[in-house]
């Protein structure tokens, strides 16, 4: 078959072209550092990287709500070991109540040092975070949830539990309403079992020794007791809460690293393999040139003159 | 002698044509669409000379062009096909890179607004996540309009692609017809000149560049060219060529979807649209727009109506910061295209729905630490059919009368909450009796029943599921005793008016000067029945006195001597008139019972006493009817009762106002109570009136309590003197019970199985895969091509190298008859010596 002069060289032109343009991609390959350099030259991997880009991207976003939530548990833990502290103050006081020595304006004195005591723990359940939040007050967050109303405190927040995703599939509840925090005690009367608030076991508490009334001081004395075992058992709930964010923080950050490295897999260059490849093209394109070179000089005409 | 040298120079002849057709040969090597030409060298017919024959030297039988129509048919359809993969691979890629790049592509913008959503879950009182949230959620409603905006110029771009080559289109088939009409002069093809033909060839080749053509060819090498696979134009074929005659194409843009469409003779009245064009980068420019670009558009847009529609609906479900029902959160433009217009309807932060509609909250001093939550959506109760179904306020109001067969009881109609000024007439039977209870038993209108009686009416399936009788409500004297402090009342009632008062003299007469009251006004119809009436002493109590006892003829003007003569005590008088029809205008001679209030500011209230009935009230001409002044707070249940044997006919029709109301909305601005008197029995209070609106037994095992499409559910048993207020939740911003439904929209999987996401990805996908597969597609042409071109050039092609070698060949046969010539003419001259 006759291969005709410009078919000859329109290959040899053609050949040298198409080694050139692979050159030119491995060369941008290693220049970014990126096997892509256009979503299209691989359309599926393209959208394997894109997979695994928002799935880091979603991991990442769970480990910042999580830093989020555990700055909520120290604010709330801060808040509940001082209240210790303080209820700790506030029983001796009550104990000192109970000195049968004591005139009444030395109880007076104690009632002025217990309503301290007392405002410091309204302070406590008026605790925020870093948003301004109020804490302890269930979802009703924008007002302080602990106010005096009619010379007694009140909660008035609410009990809502608030959750937050902190993973796949997984929810954590990081709020603890006030009313569950500073919580009330079962007091039996001779009408029954009835529930008095935090701050009225407290409130009854100075009133019983201001007036010196020994059963009143007891019963307080014990239900004092019962608020500081329950603020015992809310630290420790919150530690657990805050050993759980831990632990899924590090599940997070497990997560991201495994799909950091198959993205990395997926995305990055493979420097040694690219250089060689690379290498093997300039040789096809210096191969490719110089065939075209020799091609142009095998002519008959060439032979003719001699 | 002289045979050697006429056939010497026969030969000298011939191969210098020869020598000419191999330099032209040379000389046009490196031009375009050239064909090798060959002298065509044929022997002489020989001399006979007895038995044998002479040869006479040689001639050239014309010059040749080497073509082969077959080969060069099949290069046409190769460049077709490749051409028109061309801008299906550069477009789509470009689409496909759109769609995956991390700037345009949609994503990061989806990641970012869910990562967003999560974020102001873990703070939802903050404002500035609030902010945030707002800001991602724009972000991602910026990314629809820009990738819509990036489509928009995909599309321009290919549109103009389409329109230039149609141009050239246009171009090459008038210059073939110019050409045709060159051939058209000689007969045959070999009679051509044959550079004619390769400019033919180069055209054809040109054009089947820019569309899939299909050629036929005359014996004089005029050329007729189709755009599709049919050559007869009576059979679709759309030529665009043939004869001397050109067809001007012209492509157009469907304005709703953006199709293509060719047209031939756009201007004439044979326009037509061109089917079945393919190949050639106008093919490709059309395969693109309808395989990626359209379809691409669509999806998108879908999408975007996808994420406005969902995350709309979430949003309206929950309450934001300032206790509002949630907005929409995003809007776009029906008209135009939802991905282009695609916006944030919220700009202030405090807008963001997150907060849940309801809230319940555990009283302090509850002696057991069991928590509640509440949610809205329990399925409501079918039975009776609604009033505003009944009775369809289009058709006019009081409408037709419904027509019940009454036995012990029925239930006959659920007035809908919401509806507002509620009256419903009832035509009374001697024993029958309207009620009106709430669905959890609370009985407020309608006659004292037994106990029998409760217990059966109970039974009756339109009120709530452990709903209890009660009749602290009914008939109330006052508002201050009533249900939720309402005002109904069962009976004939009539309302002071007032009507306009005009300057007739003044300026304007049509504009009144002001309203002057009209005292309250109650007419009767004309009695019937018995010739005497009894009526007890308090059967009937009138503006809250109870008339006193009537017994006599059964004549209006009886009767109204008899209510005048209570006047004083009652407040109103009575007259007898003789209606007017106001169709006809003509006198009834029926008399009636009009009763007028004496003071015009208060109403006329007809109602019935202890020992009374709906029938004593029609012994008057007067008939009872429900009625309920201002909005309906709930839904309420009309039933009827008969104390009558067998079966008795009522007929019933209603008069109404307004509409019915959100649910939801009505129970979030009221506030409920829940008491628990023990632990298997509680007390729903409303907190504003006190009125208890259900009293029922609590099932510990199934631990929830359901009033009215509220569901509290509580986390452990109660115990006797709990209690849970339920509310609106109007100040709970730290509330995010609604971001958490927007936050697994992300994984949601929505109709088409596809979470919000994945549709996006898939659209990209979709189109990845067609720029892949056109990707390969164009490689193979790649190869077909190649072979086409080297196939033709082996006919057509000039080889400088067999072209140097028949240069030699042809000058050394031009030499050697040169020589024949000269041993020719040597011979002469030999002889002539001889001579």
């Amino acid at each position: 078959m006759q291969i005709s002069t410009s078919y000859r060289f329109d290959r040899a032109i053609e050949n040298v072209t198409r080694a050139q343009q692979a050159l030119a991609k491995s060369q941008t390959q290693l220049g970014t550092g990126k096997q892509l350099v256009l979503p299209s030259d691989e359309p599926v991997q393209a959208q394997l990287i894109e997979r695994l880009g928002s799935a880091l991207a979603r991991q990442e976003s769970f480990a910042k709500d999580l830093q989020t939530v555990q700055h909520r548990f120290e604010v709330e833990e801060t808040a509940v070991r001082a209240s210790m502290t303080t209820l700790t103050s506030f029983k001796d006081q009550v104990i000192q109540g109970g000195n049968e020595s004591y005139a009444n304006l030395d109880r007076k004195a104690l009632g002025v040092a217990l309503r301290n005591l007392r405002d410091q723990l309204v302070d406590l359940g008026n605790a925020r975070d870093r948003a301004g939040q109020y804490v302890f007050g269930g979802s009703r967050v924008g007002a302080a949830p602990f106010v005096e109303r009619d010379g007694a405190i009140v909660y008035e927040g609410d009990q809502t539990g608030v959750f937050v995703t902190t993973g796949d599939q997984r929810l954590q509840q990081y709020n603890r309403s006030g009313a569950d925090v500073f919580a009330r005690v079962v007091r039996q009367t001779a009408d029954g079992a009835r529930g008095v608030e935090f701050f009225d076991v407290l409130d009854d508490a100075i009133v019983a020794v201001e007036s010196g009334d020994r059963a009143g001081l007891e019963r307080s004395l014990r239900e004092v007791d019962e608020l500081y075992a329950h603020a015992t058992l809310t630290l420790a709930d919150i530690g657990g809460s805050q050993s759980n964010v831990e632990v899924q923080l590090s599940v997070t950050d497990d997560m991201a690293l495994r799909l950091k490295a198959m993205r990395s897999e997926a995305e990055d260059v493979d420097y040694a393999q690219t250089v060689s490849e690379m290498s093997k093209q300039m040789l096809a394109l210096e191969a490719a040139m110089s065939s075209l070179a020799r091609i142009s000089e095998l002519n008959l005409f060439s032979y003719l003159g001699r | 002698m002289s045979d050697a040298l006429s056939i010497g120079s026969s030969a000298i002849l011939a191969y210098q044509y020869a020598l000419t057709t191999t330099s032209n040969n040379i000389a046009n090597a490196a031009v375009e669409g050239y064909s090798r030409q060959e002298s065509e060298l044929r022997s002489v017919m020989p001399r006979q000379i007895g038995v044998d024959y002479i040869g006479s030297g040689i001639y050239t039988d014309g010059v040749r062009r080497q073509y082969d129509a077959f080969v060069e048919s099949n290069l046409q359809r190769s460049v077709s096909e490749l051409r028109g993969q061309e801008p299906l691979v550069s477009y789509a890629n470009r689409a496909f890179d759109l769609l995956s790049s991390p700037q345009v592509g949609l994503t990061k913008a989806f990641d970012t607004f869910f990562a967003s959503v999560r974020a102001l879950a873990a703070e939802p009182g903050s404002l500035i996540a609030r902010g945030s949230f707002l800001r991602e959620a724009d972000g991602l409603a910026a990314g629809f309009r820009q990738l819509s905006g990036q489509w928009a110029l995909l599309e321009e771009e290919s549109a103009i692609a389409a329109t230039e080559a149609t141009t050239e289109i246009n171009a090459l088939s008038v210059q073939l017809a110019t050409i045709n009409k060159q051939l058209s002069r000689r007969t045959t093809s070999e009679a051509q000149p044959p550079e004619l033909l390769d400019q033919r060839d180069n055209l054809l080749r040109r054009l089947s560049g820019l569309a899939g053509i299909r050629t036929a060819l005359e014996t004089n090498g005029e050329v007729k060219v189709s755009l599709n696979a049919s050559l007869n134009a009576e059979e679709g074929g759309a030529i665009i060529v043939d004869g001397v005659r050109s067809t001007t194409l012209q492509t157009t843009f469907d304005p709703q979807e953006g199709r293509a469409i060719v047209l031939m003779n756009p201007f004439s009245v044979n326009a037509r649209a061109v089917n079945g064009l393919s190949g050639g980068e106008l093919g490709g420019v059309i395969a693109f727009r309808e395989q990626v670009l359209l379809p691409g558009r669509i999806r998108l847009n879908d999408l975007a109506m996808a994420v406005a529609r969902e995350v709309n609906a979430i949003h309206r479900e929950g309450i934001d910061a300032r206790g509002l029902p949630g907005k929409d959160l995003f809007r776009f433009d029906a008209a135009a295209s939802a991905a282009d217009s695609l916006a944030v309807a919220i700009t202030d932060p405090q807008s963001v729905a997150s907060a849940g509609p309801l809230r319940v909250i555990p009283a302090g001093a509850n002696v057991t630490g069991t928590d509640a939550t509440v949610a809205f959506g329990a399925s409501r109760s079918t039975q009776p059919m609604p009033l505003n179904v009944l009775f369809d306020p289009t058709e006019g109001q009081p409408s037709r009368a419904l027509s019940v067969q009454l036995e012990a009881y029925d239930g006959i109609a659920s007035i809908p909450g919401g509806l507002t000024d509620v009256a419903v007439y009832f035509d009374v039977e001697a024993g029958q009796w309207p009620q009106l209870l709430t669905r959890d038993g609370r009985h407020l209108l309608g006659s004292p029943l037994t106990e029998g009686q409760r217990a059966q009416l109970m039974e009756y399936g339109g009120f709530s599921p452990g709903a209890t009788y009660s009749d602290t409500y009914l008939n109330p004297p006052s508002t201050a005793q009533a249900y939720l402090g309402a005002g109904y009342f069962v009976g004939a009632r009539a309302l002071p008016s007032s009507s306009p008062v005009y300057d007739l003299e003044g300026i304007d007469p049509h504009q009144p000067l002001g309203y002057q009251a009209v005292a309250a006004r109650l007419q009767g119809q004309p009695l019937v029945g018995a010739a005497t009436v009894d009526i007890p002493a308090g059967a009937l109590v009138l503006n809250g006195q109870a008339l006193a006892a009537y017994s006599g003829p059964a004549t209006v003007e009886d009767l109204a001597t008899w209510l005048n003569g209570q006047s004083a005590l009652t407040g109103a008088t009575a007259s007898v008139v003789y209606p007017q029809s106001p169709a006809s205008g003509s006198v009834s001679d029926a008399p009636t019972l009009l009763l007028t209030a004496a003071d015009a500011s208060s109403p006329l209230m007809l109602g019935i006493g202890a020992n009374g009935s709906p029938s004593d009230l029609g012994k008057l001409g007067f008939s009872t009817a429900l009625y309920w002044q201002g909005e309906v707070p709930e839904d309420l249940i009309v039933m009827a009762t008969s104390t009558a044997d067998g079966t008795t006919d009522l007929q019933v029709s209603a008069a109404y106002s307004g509409q019915e109301h959100d649910r939801l909305q009505a129970l979030r601005a009221r506030r409920f109570q829940v008491d628990f008197d023990s632990a298997t029995h509680y007390r729903i209070t409303d907190v504003a009136t006190g009125t208890v609106l259900a009293e029922r037994s609590y099932d510990p095992l199934a631990g929830t309590i359901e009033y009215q499409g509220l569901v509290v559910s509580l986390t452990s048993a109660p115990s006797a003197g709990d209690r849970y207020r339920i509310d609106g939740n109007l100040d709970g911003i730290g509330d995010n019970s609604n971001l958490l439904p927007l936050a697994a929209l992300e994984d949601r999987k929505l109709q088409d199985g596809y979470s919000l996401g994945e549709a996006y990805t898939a659209l990209s996908g979709r189109i990845g895969t067609v720029a892949w597969q056109a990707g390969l597609a164009q490689e193979a042409l790649e190869v077909v091509n190649t072979q086409a071109i080297q196939a033709r050039d082996a006919v057509s092609g000039v080889s400088l190298d067999a072209e140097a070698a028949n240069l030699i060949r042809f000058q050394q046969a031009y030499q050697a008859n040169a020589k024949v010539m000269q041993v020719a003419t040597d011979l002469f001259d030999t002889l002539i010596r001889i001579g």
